[in-house]
């Protein structure tokens, strides 16, 4: 089987796959891309999310060749292909909206790009049908292949969309929300499908998304956006429990961003009416928070005040007053279990303790992070 | 490798991808349909714009053939009566017009299918056609004269009436597009709130097709104002504009005086496009995605009166074409009522006889294969091609420029272009070519919208993927775009062959004695006094358009099956 991407060339050597390099995007005054710079290993899988409007759908596209950068270096397996139009870079795409041919059938689909190559890459007619029949058995659509797009669910629809985009056996494969478009469970099926497939294949993929869920299910790492920024890149651990800027903290789980000063000896002070310093804020995921009944008091926990309660299957989610760390509500997740033991309803009083290893500061000047404690 | 270390930092200079041989190919093809339409629509213009500030001899006289127009009453009235005209036929036709669709559209009237099919008669008819009819219902042997009760039908009555009939069709048209997209759920709110029928119609349904009707007002005054056929036929000694831009062209031979009444011409007719325009741009999409259709209740007494209604008007069409098809076939009106094919003689009456016909067919044919597919590929560069923004961009307000240029604009400025004896292109000048030529350009931007609104359909990312996989966009073009759009392309070919049958406007100036088209004989016989072949040349036209729409959608029928099974589920 033809094996599209080109040699690496010798001009220059290097270990990662991809490497963007100070990549920005002009519309007019507005940058939606500003110095963007990065590195992709081989057989990575990458997750580029940020709400919409972040520039990493134009990231994408600038990587494809799709839009051409105003400034900066796409260099693909050793290539600097920055100015190579999309027809020459070596990729297979995906986009929502499937952007399937409808008037082709499914293997029609998927041979489109084989029965298009070059007549001397051109495998012959049986090698092309042995590629086509050995794809749709790995998507699953064995019982599929005579149909139109048209006749097909969704998440179908979908699949014959990635059997296409591998069908030539790209070095990068991009994928642009493919599963925005899916019904949830669809959605998390073919979520760990599209996994499996990458990590058997092993091919650099790029997976751009705005759903954190998915980027953290998914990614080996993530690369958070916004405002044609990157603001953070880590493995989805890093991202989830060290996020580097309050955007990643607050865009990626749920958190709770609570104002307080820092002493010159770096000790905390929650409450801003007895200590002075510098302005900070602090944040905790709501699952760091130990609640415990009246009954359990103890001298490093704070009063607490259930203001609402939000049943959400596997786990309580409280909204607490706290008068001892000023005006704002609180989320706490409280599991079942722990949660009929509280033995408390609206508006009584329990007890909660921050995970002080879990506290994470930012300075209100620079949002810069620190780790504390 | 040490080069690799010594390399410096990404430089920051701009990043211009190349050129491949598929961005060359898409653009030469924008630069021909570019030229295209620079070589016959602008320039023409240009050249007609030109020539209404010289005198005969061509030296540059200012505004003197203006003042000249201003200042000859027998000239400067036709502004006037164009006016009045134009704007009693629209205060008539499309409130009717409203009617008409609001039955078809918002009640549970019976045989709404038949009642629609015969309001778009009109469209496969030449306008020569309601004008002649008219004549012989109304005419000085009309068999309804008294009903005028001494008025004559010759004039401004006559050209009303015909205009009636004539533009009925393009308003229903609009109006039904603007009635059948209405979202239940409005009305079902309005309902939930306690609001009567009235206050109901006044506060959802009016304001819902407020810009269809803007649209039709415009659409009926400017067909109105720049047609030639009825008041030629009808007008009698009531001088309009698109009748005097004849008379001085083929009458007098005063061509400057032609171009002056060609820019006014142009005048109206170009108001009305910016306003209609500008009322598009305000109609930002109402139906979401997620509205619901509004299904009519059945209410007897509602719906027998716009049965009722609908009879009346279909009647008065079915007239109209009866009356024209009777007389055709009369063997002196209104002595003898045998019924002969002698009118159908054309050979014995006409010099060029049949082949009139026989030209029209060759040359609506010629129109619809080259037309169609010249559009829609020009179209498809538009919406899907690559780069040339500004290229891509201009090329679509390019396209737009024919609907605001009434057809005798059109044809009147082509003699100046193509007549003139430096143009290298004068060899186009009295052949079938310039005929095809000019009709594709008359009918450019419906044709061309229509092909846009079929491509915007298309997922927009057929063409990246199509990249990606390394496949040249002419192959996708072939192989998905085209196969797609099938049915709006030959939706455009019919278009443009019932539109070249029928049309008089732009092809009456560029006619040669053997390229002469059925359209043009109906004028020349009932010019000449043959009023009964003219009709019967007319009912030609009419059942050749009629035959070929029959053929077409009982052809599509079979062939969607066939070729658009994928639309299925």
């Amino acid at each position: 089987m033809h094996k599209a991407h080109r040699e690496p060339t010798d001009h220059f050597p290097q270990p990662d796959y991809l490497r963007i390099e100070n990549v920005t995007k002009m519309y007019d005054d507005f940058a939606a891309l500003d110095d963007v710079s990065l590195t992709i290993e081989r057989g990575e899988f990458i997750c580029f999310l940020g709400p919409s409007g972040c520039g990493k759908t134009t990231l994408l596209r600038i990587i494809a060749g799709l839009e051409e950068q105003t400034q900066g270096l796409i260099i693909q397996n050793g290539e600097d292909v920055s100015n190579q139009p999309p027809n020459m870079r070596d990729f297979g795409i995906v986009f929502q909206s499937y952007a399937l041919f409808p008037n082709l059938s499914v293997e029609k689909n998927i041979a489109y790009g084989l029965e298009n190559l070059p007549r001397v890459q051109r495998p012959s007619r049986k090698a092309m049908m042995a590629r086509v029949t050995e794809l749709i058995e790995t998507v699953g659509l064995q019982d599929h292949t005579k149909k139109y797009p048209a006749q097909l669910s969704g998440g179908q629809q979908q699949r014959v969309a990635l059997a296409r985009a591998l069908a030539c056996e790209p070095g990068l494969l991009l994928l642009d929300e493919p599963l925005s478009a899916l019904d949830a469970k669809v959605r998390q099926h073919l979520r760990t499908e599209i996994h499996k497939l990458q990590r058997t294949l092993g091919v650099t993929t790029i997976m751009v998304t705005h759903d954190q869920e998915e980027a953290l299910a998914m990614a080996d790492r993530i690369v958070v956006m916004s405002n044609g920024k990157i603001e953070q890149i880590g493995t989805p651990t890093e991202i989830y429990q060290r996020p580097a800027t309050p955007f990643v903290a607050e865009f990626v789980g749920n958190i709770n961003l609570i104002d307080a000063v820092k002493d010159q000896d770096g000790a905390l002070g929650l409450d801003q009416i007895s200590y002075t310093g510098a302005q900070t804020k602090v944040c905790l995921r709501p699952e760091d928070i130990i609640c415990r009944p009246k009954s359990q008091a103890a001298p490093d926990m704070f009063e607490a005040y259930i203001q609402d309660v939000e049943f959400l299957g596997a786990f309580y989610r409280t909204h607490l007053s706290v008068p001892g760390i000023g005006a704002k509500t609180i989320m706490a997740d409280i599991g079942c279990h722990e949660f009929v033991k509280l033995e408390a309803s609206l508006g009584d009083k329990i007890y909660v303790r921050l995970l002080p290893e879990r506290l994470r500061t930012f300075d209100a000047e620079k949002e810069k992070v620190e780790v504390s404690a | 490798m040490t080069s690799a270390v010594l390399r410096p930092a990404a430089p920051l200079r701009k990043a211009v991808q190349k050129t491949g041989p598929d961005v060359w190919i898409m653009r030469a093809m924008l630069y021909f349909a570019a030229g295209f339409l620079l070589l016959f629509v602008l320039m023409p213009l240009w050249a007609m714009l030109s020539k209404s500030f010289t005198d005969g001899d061509g030296l540059y006289i200012g505004l003197a053939n203006y003042f000249d127009y201003f200042a000859t009453p027998a000239l400067s009235n036709s502004i006037y009566n164009s006016i009045t005209i134009s704007l009693l036929v629209t205060v008539i036709v499309v409130p009717m017009a409203f009617l008409y669709a609001y039955g078809l559209t918002r009640t549970c009237m019976r045989f709404k299918g038949i009642y629609k099919a015969l309001a778009m008669a009109p469209l496969l008819a030449p306008s020569l056609l309601p004008a002649i009819s008219l004549v012989y219902l109304f005419g000085n042997q009309g068999i309804f004269k008294d009903v005028l009760m001494g008025e004559s039908i010759y004039g401004p009555i006559g050209i009303v009436l015909g205009m009636c009939f004539y533009v009925f069709p393009h308003a229903l048209l609009i109006l039904l597009t603007a009635l059948s997209t209405s979202d239940a759920r409005l009305y079902e709110a309005a309902q939930a709130l306690g609001a009567k029928p009235t206050k109901m119609f006044l506060s959802v349904t009016l304001p819902g097709v407020r810009y269809g009707l803007i649209s039709a007002v415009f659409v009926v005054f400017t067909l109105v104002i720049t047609d030639f056929g009825v008041p030629k036929v009808i007008g009698g000694q009531y001088n309009v504009l698109a009748t005097d831009i004849y008379k001085q062209v083929v009458g007098q031979q005063n061509f400057n005086m032609g171009a002056v009444v060609g820019m006014i011409l142009l005048v109206p007719a170009c108001l009305a496009f910016f306003a209609d325009q500008m009322a598009q741009r305000r109609q930002v999409s109402q139906l979401s995605s997620r509205a619901v259709p509004y299904q009519p209740k059945i209410e007897r007494g509602r719906d027998r009166l716009f049965l009722i209604y609908c009879s009346f008007v279909s009647l008065f069409i079915l007239m109209i074409v009866g009356i024209a098809a009777w007389a055709s076939l009369i063997k002196f009106w209104p002595y003898d009522f045998t019924l002969v094919l002698k009118n159908y003689d054309f050979n014995a009456i006409e010099p060029n006889g049949w082949q009139s016909y026989t030209n029209s067919l060759e040359f609506a044919a010629l129109t619809a294969l080259f037309g169609s597919l010249f559009i829609f590929t020009t179209a498809y560069l538009v919406e899907k091609g690559r780069k040339h923004n500004w290229l891509r961009n201009g090329l679509h307000a390019l396209a737009m420029v024919p609907l605001a240029v009434p057809g005798m604009v059109l044809g009147l400025s082509y003699i100046f272009f193509f007549n003139a004896p430096d143009n290298p292109l004068n060899f186009l000048y009295s052949t079938m070519a310039i005929l095809v030529l000019s009709t594709v350009a008359h009918f450019y931007t419906v044709s061309h919208l229509t092909a846009i609104t079929a491509l915007k359909q298309i997922d927009p990312e057929i063409e990246a993927v199509s990249q990606s996989l390394k496949v040249p966009f002419y192959k996708t073009f072939f192989k998905v775009t085209l196969p797609v759009c099938l049915p709006t392309v030959l939706d455009i070919a019919i278009y443009l062959f019932v539109n070249a049958m029928t049309t008089v406007s732009a092809v009456v100036f560029l006619y040669a004695p053997d390229t002469k088209l059925a359209s043009i004989a109906v004028l020349n016989m009932d010019d000449v006094g043959d009023t009964a072949p003219a009709a019967a040349m007319a009912m030609m036209i009419f059942m050749t358009a009629l035959a070929v729409r029959l053929l077409y959608s009982f052809m599509t029928r079979k062939m969607l099956r066939r070729t658009q099974a994928w639309r299925f589920k």
